[in-house]
């Protein structure tokens, strides 16, 4: 049997039962005080270390697991799956059948062609069961249609219930059936324009008749007179209206007349009313005949670029050249990386913490917290201490397994990484420990960490986009750690950027105010009552 | 301050103690001395746990004064609240630490550095861990864990002891090693305060205070209680001859007897106030000649003390007592 020595307890209290506290206390030793804190705070960081470290099971779920899971999703995804497998619809030999086989490679963009068939049953069979995700059926006779005045409707059959499948559903086929709009629309405008491909042509014809007609007025040849002022009317008349169609497009597609075309289009009135004026003119003369010459020379100036348009450009005048401002492109699983260990760090701490409490409470050890020496600080200090710890070497290893595992990018300054990591777990913690002080049980404070996780996935950015919300629920973004944490290790690691200091004050100010908190909240809970 | 004796640890004076509507303590007073082991001795729900937490600072009372090494426990700084070690009634250990960790966590919280390493060990040693200090508490069984909490609230070497109900739960082996090593701490110069609902604890007490419906139903030493229970001291006397009547009626009718039962012609059991002679001398100046042949004071029977000094409101009580009992022996 043994009596402990109350000597070798703090400063050596005194014996005197009746003396007072409050008077030794003022002649205690500050160091002696600070050293009887660090003990304690030491006490409280070793029982969190311990607990948590003699459980190897749970830290291989924490690290590799999340590990396991980028591993599984950068190898399992694959974004051409997305690409909507489609069957078309159709009358039999028509034209929208060549098309589609002709722009096929084309339409691989948006959508995987999966057939064409005229049977809309079997179609919609393939559909159910699942064979393909899109039925585009085209109109029997859109010439109908069209000379009716009316659109002809292609129609989209699809069984997306997904609110974004249904969005990319309806983007694909539009972009699908403007492609084929536009494609069918160039072989109309190309044959037109082969229409006004005789414009030189005529231009060449137009010249030779002027020599005709000048050699038929210089034999006083009355016949060969009349067919070559004939001949010049029809090319005028060409002439006129193609100078009115290019004069048309270019008036549309600058929103105003255009310089060129009003003179392209004078000088061709010009040339027409000359010959006009010879067909009606009994006695055409050599000036008459210099006169027309000169206004198709001027014709033939001012129109070379009017019958040279491509098709394609006046279907599809404009194209986009997009230009990534990124020194690299970013895959999908590379994007999500940061993200994912963001969330996995706020998470991993946040139930660390807000189980810790919890813990404490149901083994009685709050009784003892109340009772004894130790206060609110030194306990909120040796488990912040502790899961940042813990929370810090998992993130430095599954920082690691990304770089060097799955080749995730690490293109900024690892320092940043580091602060941010640690002002990451300090504020998730404190989160964590107010969770734990609000929670009653231990199933209500894995049930808030949920709702906490839950909240972090939808409004913490991990894959929506922050501007998507409106305020006042986007300020529950600006409430998640993760949400600071998610964009800084996105900037450092994928773009390579120093983090916004909006950013880190945000994350700093977040982790004194949930550490803040849990002080405040923990020390009344161990007032006395 | 409150003008308590300077040799008093802990001084409970007309203490009141409210939780909602119901007064859970009412006009309670005692006070207890270095070197002394106070005994709260009552059913559940009488007020042993809410006395013992008013005593260490975790409730604040709403009537009275309380004073804690002269100060109210409330307001005790840190390092005062190292002199008291308390074993709540659950013990507090975290199955994932070993036998070892759960003490060096026990010792962290009040501050023990200097020669940890040895008082641990020898606390272990102590309460008979040794050979399991790297067991999980886990894997520990109840006894081993009564033992070890024992442990965590002796390892700062406290002034004042604060035990809720040390002995619940555990073999009577283990509770008479307890008791044995309760009273070397006393002998060491400790306070104890032990709640227990054992009546039968109490003859390990100093002083023992019988609480029902949250008032102190009876206070004094082991003796003194159960003095006041029989009325005085009760012995039983074997003589080596039948004892005639007259005798017996005159033995009665002394002033120093309170009571006579003639259990058999040659046997009685004599109560006899405390100050009277000694009970041989007595019966010879009855009847010269007649001596009890042989004369013991009758063990106590805590129950009927308890009954008896608690009175009948306490039906209820030792109801309790005897079902908590039966409880305790059916785990």
């Amino acid at each position: 049997m043994t009596t402990t020595d109350r000597s070798e307890v703090d400063e050596g209290p005194t014996t005197d039962a009746g003396s007072n506290g409050s008077k030794r206390n003022s002649a205690r030793p500050l160091v002696a005080r600070r050293l009887r804190s660090i003990i304690q705070f030491s006490g409280v960081l070793r029982k969190e270390l311990t607990s948590i470290l003699r459980q190897p099971r749970l830290l291989l779920i924490l690290v590799v697991g999340p590990f396991l899971v980028l591993a599984l999703f950068a190898v399992g995804f694959d974004q051409q799956r997305t690409v909507l497998d489609t069957m078309f619809v159709g009358p039999a030999d028509s034209v929208y059948e060549d098309s589609i086989e002709e722009f096929s490679d084309e339409l691989d963009r948006y959508v995987r062609f999966a057939g064409y068939t005229t049977d809309l049953v079997a179609a919609e069979r393939a559909l159910a069961a699942g064979d393909t995700d899109l039925i585009v059926i085209f109109p029997a006779d859109p010439a109908a249609s069209v000379l009716a005045g009316e659109q002809a409707e292609i129609k989209i059959l699809h069984d997306k219930i997904d609110p974004i499948q249904q969005t990319t559903v309806e983007v694909s086929a539009q972009v699908a059936v403007q492609e084929l709009n536009a494609r069918l629309l160039q072989e109309v405008v190309g044959e037109a324009q082969r229409l006004l491909v005789p414009y030189e042509q005529s231009l060449t014809d137009a010249v030779a008749s002027i020599d005709d007609l000048r050699d038929a007025v210089a034999a006083d040849d009355d016949e060969a007179v009349r067919t070559a002022t004939s001949e010049l009317l029809d090319t005028g008349n060409a002439l006129s209206t193609i100078v009115n169609v290019s004069e048309e497009f270019a008036t549309q597609m600058n929103g105003s007349g255009d310089d060129d075309y009003g003179e392209l289009s004078t000088s061709t009135d010009e040339f027409e009313r000359l010959v006009s004026d010879a067909v009606r003119d009994d006695d055409i003369s050599d000036e008459d005949i210099d006169a027309i010459g000169a206004a198709l020379d001027t014709v033939q100036a001012s129109g070379a670029t009017v019958t040279t348009l491509d098709p394609r450009i006046i279907v599809r005048p404009f194209s986009s050249a997009t230009e990534n401002l990124q020194r690299a492109p970013v895959s999908i699983s590379d994007f999500f990386a940061p993200g994912t260990v963001a969330l996995l760090l706020q998470h991993m701490v946040l139930t660390f913490a807000a189980l810790s409490l919890v813990t404490d409470r149901s083994s009685g050890l709050f009784e003892l917290f109340r009772v004894g020496s130790i206060g609110a600080g030194r306990v909120i200090a040796g488990k912040v201490v502790a899961f940042a710890l813990i929370g810090g070497v998992s993130g430095a290893l599954l920082f690691t397994a990304l770089r060097y595992g799955l080749d995730v990018p690490l293109r900024g300054d690892v320092g940043w990484l580091a602060l941010t990591s640690v002002l990451l777990l300090v504020s998730s913690i404190g989160l964590g420990l107010c969770i734990s002080l609000i929670s009653r049980t231990d199933t209500q404070a894995v049930q808030y960490a949920l709702l906490a996780l839950l909240a972090a996935l939808f409004f913490g950015g991990f894959f929506l986009d922050l501007d998507a919300f409106r305020y006042p629920v986007k300020a529950l973004s600006w409430t998640m750690p993760v949400t600071y944490g998610t964009r800084v290790f996105r900037d450092v690691m994928l773009r390579g950027d120093e983090p916004a200091l909006i950013d880190l004050v945000g994350l700093g100010a977040s982790a004194v105010v949930y550490v803040g908190l849990a002080w405040f909240f923990l020390s009344r809970r161990l007032r006395v009552e | 301050m409150n003008g308590a004796p300077p040799d008093d640890v802990i001084t409970f004076h007309d203490v009141g103690k409210t939780f909602g509507d119901t007064w859970v303590l009412e006009h309670m007073s005692f006070s207890l001395s270095p070197g002394t082991i106070l005994g709260l001795i009552g059913p559940s729900g009488c007020g042993k746990t809410t006395t013992v937490r008013i005593a260490n600072g975790f409730h604040r009372p709403d009537a009275g004064d309380v004073t804690i090494f002269g100060t109210a426990p409330t307001e005790l700084d840190p390092v005062d609240r190292t002199r008291i070690g308390y074993l709540p009634q659950h013990p507090v250990l975290f199955d994932t630490l070993s036998l070892r960790e759960n003490l060096n966590f026990h010792a962290s919280l009040n501050g023990v550095r200097f020669s940890r390493k040895r008082r641990v060990a020898d606390l272990l040693e102590l309460v008979d861990l040794e050979d399991d200090e790297r067991k999980l508490v886990s894997e520990a069984s109840g006894g081993m864990k009564r033992r070890l909490a024992l442990a965590g609230a002796l390892v700062h070497g406290p002034d004042v002891l604060m035990l809720d109900e040390p002995t619940a739960g555990i073999d009577p082996i283990l509770r008479r090693r307890f008791w044995e090593h309760f009273r070397m701490l006393r002998d060491s110069g400790t306070a104890l305060v032990v709640s227990t609902q054992f009546v039968d604890e109490a003859s390990n007490c100093d002083v023992v205070a019988m609480l029902a419906h949250g008032r102190v139903a009876a206070l004094g030493s082991p003796g003194d209680l159960l003095h006041r229970a029989r009325g005085g001291t009760l012995y039983d006397l074997q003589f080596d001859h039948v004892l005639r009547y007259d005798f017996v009626r005159r033995l009665r009718e002394h002033a120093s007897v309170s009571a006579v039962v003639h259990d058999a012609e040659d046997a009685l059991s004599v109560t006899v106030s405390n100050d009277a002679p000694p009970i041989g001398e007595l019966c010879e100046s009855i009847e010269p000649g007649t001596r009890p042949a042989a004369a013991s004071e009758r063990p106590p029977d805590w129950d009927e003390v308890f009954i008896a000094l608690v009175g009948d409101d306490a039906s209820d009580d030792v109801a309790t007592i005897a079902d908590s009992r039966i409880s305790e022996a059916a785990r």
